[in-house]
Order: C-alpha cells, then structure tokens, then sequence
C-alpha cells in the first residue's frame, strides 16, 4: 500500500510538473534537448538531468531509451546537472536562448565499477573471513541464508531445500551423524548472539519424521531471511577471543540501519515465493529508523500442496547517537520478530480422508539493545559497549495421527522400575500430540577497547565478560498416554521446563598489536577466553571446569615491491586458536530411556479375556563426564595485491576429537515370560493366576544410545581465491575461488556392535566391542569461477559462474571385522578370541566388512554453468533472474571395475525477481 | 462350482457258457456262472476320461482281472460269481486340458446275481509326497482410513498326500534375496541350498499335530480376529499356530488356545518373522533332516555373501541357508515386470506367482497366491497341483480364502 501510495504521488507530481511548464510556457518557451552518451557513444537511458534555473526552480526528467530528454523552459541561465548511478556527475551552465540541442558524454563511474562485487571478497584482516556485501546478495538472489554459502570457497549453487532444516557446514564436505561442527558455528545478528543451547524441540510421532529437528545442529539458516542484511562477515578462520561458545567458526550479519528508499522485493523460483518490503529513515533529530517485513512461501515440490515452509520475519530497528564533551553514545535497538512453520498434511491416497497433519511451527521475539560509548581519540579507553539481547521463542509441533495397531496391542504405562500392569490399545484411534518448547536466551556482553602506543606499538585492548542464560520454560511433549502416537516408544514425555538453565560464563582479554619495523608491517592478536559453565549440578564434571581458549594471530606485512609500474603487497598471516562449544540441554539432559519388557501379552479371543504385564526399567542416559567439545584451529595464509589483482590462498588444520557422539551402549536383563498357553485364568480376579501359572527365564540385550565426546571431525584443506580488476574495455572482471577440502570423520571412543539377528526365538545376546567404526575420509576440489559485466550505461549486471569439482574422493575407512571383546548378558566384558570365531553365536560378531572399504573411490571432474542477470528497467525498479545448470556435465568414474555414469538428475533450476526502489 | 459327471456305463452281455453235454458223467460238473456287471464311474471336475484300468481281484482264489479302456465311456468286463476287491486307477482330462490321475477307494464287491450294478466314484489321486503350501498370504490389508493394516497374514499348508503326516518341526523360510533384484550374490549357492532371512520352525515331538490327508493348517502371523470395524480382515482365531511379536517395546497379544512357533532364526530384532508385503521374496517348507537339530544347523549353515552395487561398492552379509534336499516345497513372489531372477533351485520352483502388478498396487491388499485345485480326493478335501512350477500350480491375485473363516473338510 504504501508502495503504491508512493508511486501514485510521484506520478501526480510528475503530472504537476508537466502541466504548469506546459501552462506557464505558454509565451516563449525553448526547447533544450540533451542527449547523454557514453565515450563509446552508446546512449545512456534513465540519467537523472535536472535543469535549475536563476530563480532556483529545478526542472527533473530522466533521459529516455534514446539517450534523450527535451525540455521546453523559458530563456534563462541553467545549471545543469546529470546523474546516473554509473557515471561521474557532471555539471555546467547554459545560456538557454533559444532551442539548444547538446550531447553530454559522461564517464563511467570506476569506483562504481571497482565497487561492483557480485562475490564474496576475502578480509585482509588478521584471519580468513568471507565478507559478502548486498550487491553480491542482490545479484544472487537469495531465498535464505543457506543461498549465501555458494559464495565461500568450497561452495556450489545448490537448489533451496526449504522443507528440511539447512544446516551450516563451513570448510568440510559433510557426513551425516558428525553435526557436532554445525552446531559448533556461532551465528550473530546486529552484535548478538543467536543463541540454540535451549533448543529441544522433538516429535512425539517418531513414524512421521521429525520435521526441522534442530535441537542437535544449531541454526537452521533457511530461517534467516537475507533482505535486510548489509553485509555478513563468514570467519572461518579463528575468531579473536571476544567470540566464544563454538568451535567451526563465526557468521556475523549486519544489517541496514539509517536511510533507504521504500523497497520492495518480490522473488518467484520453482519452490517459493518471497516477499519484501522494507524502508529507513533519518529523522531531523537524528533517530535512524528501519522497518521491514520479510515472508516466504516454498513447497516441497511445486505440485505438493500438503508440504510446505513457511517463514515470516519482521524487524524494527533503531540507532540514535548523543554527544556531550567529545563522547558519543551509541544506542542501537532492536525489535525482531521471526516466525516459521513447517507444515505437512498427509495425504495417504486419495479417496481418504485426510486424518493426519504435521504442523512444526517455531516463533521468536527478541529485543537487542546495545549501548556503545565512543571515548574520543585522545582517550585512553576507546570504548564501551553493552550489548543486552533478550529472546524468547514459541515453539510448538501439533500433529493429529490416525493410528492402526496391529490387532490389540498392549503398551506400559508406568513411568518407574518395576512389575507392572500394561493397558491394551483400542485398535485403532486418532492420537493429537504436541510439544511445546518455550526456549527464552538472554545474553549480556561488556566490552572495554583500550588504544594507546607505547615504544612504537599500538596497543588495542578488548577485554569483556559474557554471560549467556538459556531456558526452555515449555510443556514439552504433550499426549494421552493412552493413545500415543506411536507404539514402541522408548520415552515417556517430559516437561522442558523441568529442565535446568543452561548459563555460560566467559571473561576474555585480547590485544591486537601493529608494529612497523621499517617497511614492515607487523600485526600481532594475542587472546585469552575463559568461560564456565554455571548453575549446574556438582555430578556433572564439567561443573568444576574452566575451558581455557587461547588465540593468536599473526600478520607480517612484507615491503612493497615494485614490478613495472606497480607494487606487489605482500602478507602472510598464521593464526593458532582452540575453541569450546559446550553442550546444549538436550545433550546435557536427553530424556530417560524406558526398557518395557512383556512378561504377559494374554488376549483369549474366545471369551475376551485379556492382560498384559511389564516388567520397566527406567535409565537416565545423562552423560555426567561429557565436556566441551574442543576444536584446534590452524591456519596461514598468504595475500598478493597487485594492481587491483587481489589472490589468497590459505591452509588451513582443525582438529576436534572432542565432538558430540550418539554412541551405541548394551545393557542385558532379565525377566519371566508367560506364555499364553501356559497362563492359568482366574475368573473371579478377572486376570491370570501368575503364582500358578508356569513362567520361563527371559534374556534380552537391549540397545540404548547415549552422548559421548566420542567423535572426531579432522578437516584441512586449501581455500583459494583470486579477482582481477574489472577490465575497463569490457567492464568484466574474473573471480575464481575454490577450495580442496580433506575432512575425516571417525569415532574416538571404542564402539559397541550388535549384529542384527534373532536366534532360538529370542534377540542375540552379544555385543562386540570394536575399536573402529564407519569412518569416512573425504576429499574435494571444488572450483567456482565468476565472469561478471557491469554496464553502467544500462545498470545491468551478467555473470556466468562456472562450478564444479575438479576432482571428489570419498573413502570407508577400514574396519577390523573381528572385536577385541564382548559383553554378554552378564554385562562384563570378555575377551574375544580364536576361540570364540569359533563359537555358533560368537561366530556372529565378527562384522560384515566390505573390501571396498579402503579403497577411495574417486569421482573426476564435473562442471555447472549457472547465470544471472539482473538490470535497472525502468527508473527504480530492477529485474533480475538467473539459471542454475544450464549446462552440466559430470565424467563418468570406474570404481571396483565398475563404470559409472553420471548426470545431472533435476536440470536446470531457475528463478526470477523484481526489486522496486522507490 | 461347475460338475461334470461321466457315466460309463458298461454292459457286458455274457454269454452262458454252454456246458459241453459231451463231458463224461464221471467228471463233476462245476458250473460257473458269469455275472454281468455294470458299472457307473462318477468324477468331479472332470471334462473326460482319458484312460482307465480296473483291476478286480477274487479274495477266495486269488484270481486276477485286468482290464483297460481307452477314450471310451464304454467298460466291458466278464467276471464270474464271486467275492471281489476292485480297484480303478486312470487319467482323467481337466477342463482346462490339464491331466490328473483318477483312482478309487479298494471296495468290496460280491458278484452274487446275473447283473450287479455297481456306481464307483473316482477321486483325484495326484499326491506329492510331503506337505505343500497351498496359500500364502502376505499382502495384509488397507483400513477405511486408507492405513496399512500389516497383520492378519498367514501361510496355509496343506497335506496333498493319500497319508496322515505330522506338522511337528515343520520349517518355514522366507528368502533373503529379492525376485525383484539380481544383485549376483557370491558365491552363487541356489543350486544347493536357500539363502533365508527367517526361519520358523513348528513346534513338537513329532506326533503331536497330525494332518488328515488332504486337511491343511493355518499358521497366523496373530491368531486374532482381524475382523475390525474398519478393517475386512479373516478371523484367524483359530489358527493352528501363530508368530505375534512378543520381544521389544512393540508387542502383540499372545492367543493362549493356538501354540506359538519358535522364529530360530532372522536377520531382524526381537525374533520378528515379517512377511514381504508386496511379495518380492521367496517361502519354502522344509524338514530337518534325522539328527539334524535347531543348534547343529546353526552352526553348520552360516552363509556369507557380498556382491557389488551398481557404484561398484561391495556389500557384505551373513545369513543362514537350508539345503535343497531338505525342502519339501518351495514357491517364488514377485511383481510380473520387476522379476529379475527366482530366488529357488528351478527343482524347488522353476516359476513364480504374484499379488501385486506393480510396487504401489494398492489392489494387492486381501489377495493371496493359491494353489490350483484338482478335485476333490476321497474325503471330499481338495488335491493340489504341484509340478514345481508356481507359474502354472498357482493362481496368482486370488482373494484370500480364510476371509470365509477356517473351515476344515
């Protein structure tokens, strides 16, 4: 509305303006017609040309598709002016006499050219870090954060998968069950930290899959809408001290505060719709206001009605600034709200009703406030800052699940140890579950700069404390227990608000040190970060721990070199760092592990007489040693500049052997077993005389997982990128980024096995204990090369980006088929030796390995050719679209003996977009 | 159910043998009277006969008479007075072309009069040797609500023999490799054995459950009347035994009047024996051989197997197998256009039967894979056709039979 309002008041302006020179022209008007070109004598369109007369009444048009404006005024002295968002700004006067026709010839704008970066660039700071800026983001055209990761290097355009959680993956190629890494990458928005410690989302119908369960990767970045971030710095290299709880690396998005034109977006591509409208203000009185509304729509898949994702994200944003004695106060707040919804309506066949829904919806309000003093330049102290965020979430997951049971099943009911009396399912029922999670994060951060030199260094100290809070205050799941969801659950619900808070305590100090020894340029980060973890019961060990995180950065800037008619920079920069991600409450606080064993299943369908008994047995899978996961980070990385020719390239080492690990654990019971044939009924008791009913012995070895620091996630690898200058004759400029990635992911603890098999009518009763798991080495080289033209006669923007591997090697590690020991029913661990091979159910735990684990299996060369464009078509309304694959092709591999061929599977992908400035 | 009868009807004019009146006086005259017997041989099912024999035997002197018609209703046959046990033994012509072997209980005939008019039913006699399947039931059913309903499902196993057998230690297996996909396992055993993924074994001492000839048993996945509100499913209260899931979290109730059988073997947990419920494997009946025992097959007939995936990666596994000769009946599922290879010796079965005509066929829900009938043995209980080849010995798609309750003959 205010969109149109806008426009309809432009255009009656416009009208005013054409009417009243038409009016008052009437006498002796002269026409001054003004042709702006380019050197190349190529007609510029929609240059602003304003004609100001000697009374200072300014006369606007926009030249037209030829180049053209004509002006009809009355003889006088102007001044003109001519802008284009391409090209310099010229000036100058005419003596306006009679009709006067002039060519301008402008210049193309080569800031504007330089400043035209459709990619992500690479920080010349202290450690590698992404910086990509709106115009790339416009260009790219995002549906969510997920979009902006195809400009790291290592990454590739992917299609949006917007009805699944999207987990970040920074520097690795990903393996499933290793998500200790994703949720180890700190998100952070305008200075705050998106916080998901308090994040235990789950769904109760385990059948229907756990729509965006996200309480073990941390952010689901399809949830960040793009519209109105500035810029995002991506450190994927050590962060300074000040950033803490996470191990992978750091994404810090700013966005736009102070003036904007009302925008407005409008986004269609094969799964979604997105909407934008957004508008800044300064005011007289200094307030920078923003407002926005984001909203999404994707579907699974265009024709799927019942699946789809949702998200709708609002923001208010301030800024004021206050300055009294040379000090400025700072104060920038924020009022967000963030809403998504997963929703999937089942559909089982047609002609069925459609009983069973899936609704994953997850809303969060927050409000930032971050004061900042800024001392002046002759102080001491450079700064403070107090930054205070405060979210609280609403998330809830309903579901309605028509249920079958097979026949009349009978479930347990109690929530203790013991004998019990279980209750028998009427056969079929609709079930209504819900949880309701209500996770509140409040962080508080301080933070002093201190800048002084002394004996030619400079000295800037940041020092601060950190407090985080995180608080799930919800119901969580919610169902009748006599008509659960799902049959066979190993849980019973719990309320999240039962659990306690998670609170991170962290106080860091850190100096960046700069130094000239002659032409040298030296830099020099040293930073300590310690946190803990408070309000946490005395049983857990990590409740008495520091994690101590030390960091360094080191940057030599060598003496500039000339080479022809330039100078070749060079820096070389080392970083060491290790940092902690702490466990969240739902891997401090999994829920307890029910065992529910049948002693009786009775149902005498002749005479309807039935019951059930279970023997329970109820285990907490709290982990009380599990700690921190901690990754060791180290990187150097070389920068060349020359002549606008800008190349990096860094190696880079992370370790972490530390990481979170759902390992597999056995437990041996044992119980009676009544038979059915062997019951003896009582009808006056109204169920079976157990005491004179015959019963056999019953073993089992049951299957339960907790977490463990039992997971190694090694990644190194080479990030590189290079980009030329936009070559001014065909205003074009190369970018070519690419990484090689080695990530190995494998157990760190001795992993517990269990063929799966059934013997004698009963479930085999041997676990083996292996020294190894599946493992999984892989490698890639990935390439993304962009070709980008800027014409700043048309403002329009193409580029191709040629993507693809060079090369891909993925690797099994070998397994040891044979344990090096077992526990049986007893719950003791035995050796296992020549002996037990031997043995008719020994023989069983000596694993199925594959001869092809080991051996690498080596995909070659692929190639994506994926284009964009997007173009000023008409005054302030821009259009843009792109292509993904166009053209693909994947080479054919041999593996084993085996040839495989490859091909693109879903083709091109395309979308489109129109933006207004207005 | 369509009747043919056949009437043969044989008349046999004997002449009196003319006594010679030329014999000397002095020898005794044994007069030897011959009777006409005419006979009326009743079939069911039958479109004609093709050929018949009828052996008469003389209890007092032993005599035997033989005699053989080809392709004619007419029988012809001089006997003389006297005590006889008959028997008849032939082929007869389905209507479908299909030949089966007719025979007659052994009956007593006393040759008294000048004309005995004696009716013989012929009865199928096309035995095997051993107990068959002659239903497996494996599709389950969908509810109203248009859920899966994966309960309910059986194995009818019939005694096609002229004996009583025993059930007792029975084995049934499913296959553990798919019709619907030839991965090339190595090494390639179905020449010698069957590859299982499940293996149930019926219980007993090895007289405890027998099976009148021609009479069947119903092993029920969950003797429960599956007959819901919103479910059409068969009544199988009274099945002979039942495999409910009684380990793990998941349970089934346990029917105390039918006998539970022991699952001594699957690759899945909590002894779960889970039929494939588009058919895409194979179901064989087995017997241990003597001396054979649960414990000593376990541990002699481990099989390992790998083979490659179309990426070239091997995949390896460790299964049991059960030896051909010990099987008495095998039968392959698949889907028409996805079969790709038999999951049996072609001796065990050369064919393959199905339910579903593609994998989501939502028509395959209540039907069965049964065995053609032949006609009806002499306790009036079907004869089944069993040539090894379920492409032809089965009807495949037929609606499952103990929608009707079970009914035993």
């Amino acid at each position: 509305m205010k969109c149109a309002t806008h426009l309809a008041k432009h255009i009656f302006l416009t009208i005013v303006l054409l009417f009243s020179s038409l009016l008052f022209g009437q006498g002796n008007k002269v026409s001054l017609s003004l042709r702006a070109v380019d050197s190349a004598k190529i007609l510029i369109t929609d240059a602003t040309i304003i004609a100001v007369d000697s009374k200072n009444q300014s006369y606007i048009q926009l030249t037209n598709d030829k180049g053209e404006v004509i002006f009809s005024l009355t003889p006088d002295n102007y001044t003109i002016h001519v802008n284009h968002i391409g090209f310099q700004h010229e000036e100058f006067s005419v003596s306006l006499l009679g009709d006067l026709s002039r060519e301008i010839v402008l210049t193309p704008n080569a800031n504007i050219l330089e400043e035209m970066i459709i990619t992500a660039t690479e920080s010349k700071g202290l450690t590698s870090t992404s910086v990509i800026n709106r115009q790339a983001m416009e260009h790219l055209q995002p549906s969510s954060f997920t979009d902006l990761m195809e400009l790291l290097p290592g990454g590739q355009a992917k299609d949006p998968i917007l009805t699944s959680v999207n987990p970040v993956l920074l520097r690795e190629n990903g393996s499933s069950g290793y998500n200790t890494s994703s949720l180890g990458v700190q998100f952070m928005m305008d200075g705050n930290v998106l916080n998901s410690n308090a994040d235990l989302q789950v769904s109760s119908n385990t059948t229907s899959g756990p729509l965006g369960k996200t309480s073990h990767i941390g952010i689901d970045m399809r949830s960040i809408a793009t519209n109105d971030i500035e810029s995002v710095e991506v450190i994927r290299g050590i962060p300074t001290a000040a950033y803490g709880d996470l191990t992978s690396g750091l994404i810090k998005i700013n966005r736009k505060v102070g003036y904007t034109p009302l925008q407005a977006r409008f986004k269609v591509d094969g799964f979604s719709k997105l909407y934008y409208v957004g508008k800044g203000i300064d005011t007289k009185s200094g307030w920078r206001l923003n407002a926005s509304v984001d909203f999404l729509d994707a579907k699974s898949e265009p024709r799927n009605v019942l699946e789809n994702y949702k998200r709708v994200s609002a923001s208010l944003r301030s800024e004021k600034a206050w300055t009294l004695n040379d000090t400025e106060l700072v104060w920038k707040s924020n009022l967000d709200y963030s809403g998504t919804i997963d929703n999937d309506k089942f559909d089982p066949d047609t002609g069925f009703d459609r009983t069973d829904s899936y609704k994953n919806s997850k809303q969060y309000f927050s409000l930032g406030n971050n004061l900042q003093l800024n001392f002046p330049e002759y102080a001491v102290f450079n700064n403070v800052k107090l930054n205070t965020y405060i979210s609280q979430g609403i998330e809830d997951i309903k579901g309605s699940v028509f249920v079958q049971q097979s026949g009349r099943n009978a479930i347990p009911i109690s929530n203790e140890t013991g004998v019990n009396e279980g209750v028998f399912l009427p056969s079929s029922y609709v079930s209504n579950y819900k949880t309701q999670g209500r996770p509140l994060n409040i962080n508080t951060t301080l933070q002093t700069t201190l800048g002084f030199v002394t004996g030619g260094i400079s000295h800037e100290i940041e020092s601060g404390i950190e407090f985080r809070y995180s608080k799930n205050n919800g119901d969580g799941e919610v169902y009748d227990p006599m008509l659960p969801p799902t049959l066979g659950v190993v849980k019973r619900p719990r309320p999240f608000k039962d659990i306690p808070a998670s609170q991170l305590l962290a106080a860091y100090i850190g100096d960046r040190m700069e130094y000239d020894l002659g032409a040298h340029h030296l830099q020099l980060y040293g930073g300590l970060r310690m946190s803990k973890m408070l309000g946490i019961s005395k049983d857990f060990s990590i409740s008495d721990r520091v994690f101590v995180e030390p960091r360094v950065n080191f940057q030599w800037g060598l003496p500039e070199v000339k080479i022809g008619n330039d100078f070749l920079k060079t820096d070389i920069t080392v970083g060491y760092g290790e940092l902690y991600k702490q466990p969240t409450l739902a891997l401090l606080y999994p829920q307890d592990r029910y065992f529910d064993m049948a002693q009786v299943s009775y149902y005498d369908p002749q005479n309807d007489n039935y019951y059930a008994q279970f023997y329970t047995y109820r285990m907490s899978l709290q982990n009380q040693s599990l700690i921190g996961a901690k990754n060791i980070k180290r990187e150097i990385r070389l920068d060349l500049a020359y002549n606008k020719h800008k190349f990096y390239i860094t190696y880079f080492d992370e370790k972490m052997s530390t990481g979170f690990r759902d390992m597999t654990q056995f437990m041996g019971f044992e119980y009676d077993r009544y038979e059915a044939k062997d019951i003896v009924w009582n009808d006056e008791l109204g169920r079976p005389n157990l005491d004179s009913s015959t019963s056999t012995n019953k073993q089992v070895m049951s299957q339960y997982s907790h977490t463990e620091n039992g997971s190694n996630t090694f990644k190194t690898g080479i990030e590189f990128g290079y980009s030329s200058p936009r070559f001014e004759s065909i205003n074009t400029r190369f970018t070519l980024n690419g990484a090689w990635f080695k990530t190995t992911y494998s157990n760190s603890a001795p992993i517990l096995h269990r063929p799966g098999l059934s013997v004698n009518g009963q479930e085999f009763l041997y676990a083996g204990i292996y020294a190894d798991d599946n493992g999984y080495r892989r490698s890639s080289l990935v390439y993304n090369l962009v070709v980008d033209t800027y014409l700043p006669s048309l403002d329009m923007n193409i580029s191709a980006s040629l993507q693809g591997d060079l090369f891909r090697r993925d690797l099994n590690l070998n397994r040891v088929a044979a344990p090096y020991a077992y526990i049986g029913i007893d719950n003791v661990v035995h050796e296992y030796t020549e002996e037990s091979m031997k043995d008719p159910m020994l023989q069983h735990l000596v694993r199925n390995v594959s001869s092809t684990d080991g051996m690498e299996k080596r995909t070659p060369f692929t190639f994506n050719a994926n284009f964009k464009i997007s173009k000023r078509i008409y005054k302030s309304v821009k259009a843009s679209m792109f292509v993904n694959r166009l053209f693909t092709h994947y080479e054919s591999y041999t593996f084993n003996g085996v040839k495989v061929n490859r091909k693109d599977d879903s083709g091109p992908y395309f979308g489109m977009e129109i933006n207004f400035n207005i | 159910m369509k009747f043919r009868q056949i009437y043969l009807a044989v008349l046999l004019t004997v002449m009196s043998l003319t006594v010679s009146s030329c014999l000397s006086d002095d020898n005794a005259t044994e007069l030897t009277q011959n009777a006409v017997v005419s006979m009326t041989f009743k079939v069911d099912d039958v479109k004609e006969i093709k050929e018949l024999e009828v052996e008469f035997t003389e209890v007092n002197t032993g005599m035997k008479t033989i005699e053989k018609a080809e392709n004619t209703p007419y029988f012809s046959v001089a006997l003389p007075v006297g005590s006889y046990r008959m028997s008849s033994e032939g082929i007869g012509i389905l209507e479908d072309g299909e030949e089966v072997i007719l025979g007659s209980k052994n009956e007593m005939l006393d040759i008294t009069s000048q004309v005995t008019n004696v009716n013989i039913k012929l009865t199928v006699k096309q035995f095997t040797d051993d107990f068959i399947f002659e239903e497996l039931f494996y599709t389950g059913f969908q509810t109203n609500e248009g859920k899966s309903y994966q309960t309910g499902r059986y194995f009818k196993i019939v005694n096609n023999t002229d004996r009583v057998l025993y059930a007792d230690g029975l084995l049934i297996a499913q296959s553990d490799f798919m019709t619907t996909r030839d991965n090339k396992e190595t090494p390639f055993i179905l020449d010698e054995a069957f590859v299982c993924q499940s293996v149930m074994m019926l219980p007993g001492n090895g007289t405890d459950y027998p099976v009148e000839p021609g009479d069947f048993i119903v092993i029920a996945d969950n003797a429960q009347n599956h007959n819901l509100p919103n479910v059409a499913g068969p009544d199988l209260t009274k099945a002979d035994f039942e495999f409910p899931t009684l380990d793990g979290p998941k349970v089934q109730p346990d029917n105390p009047s039918v006998p539970n059988v022991d699952v001594i073997y699957t690759k899945m947990n909590f002894g779960m024996f889970v039929m494939h419920d588009r058919g895409y494997t194979g179901y064989i009946i087995a017997r241990f051989p003597d001396g054979e025992s649960v414990d000593s097959w376990l541990s002699e007939h481990k099989y390992d197997y790998s083979y490659l995936t179309g990426s070239g990666k091997e995949q390896s596994f460790s299964r049991y197998k059960i030896p051909n000769n010990w099987i008495l009946d095998g039968v392959n599922n698949s889907i028409p256009d996805k079969l790709e290879r038999l999951v049996t010796s072609a001796g065990i079965d050369s064919g393959f039967t199905y339910c579903a005509t593609s994998d989501g066929d939502k028509g395959r829900y209540g039907k069965s894979v049964r065995r053609k009938g032949l006609g009806q043995n002499e306790f009036g209980r079907e004869v089944y056709k069993d040539t090894n080849n379920s492409s032809v010995d089965f009807v495949p798609e037929s609606r499952a039979s103990l929608l009707d309750g079970i009914i035993h003959n």
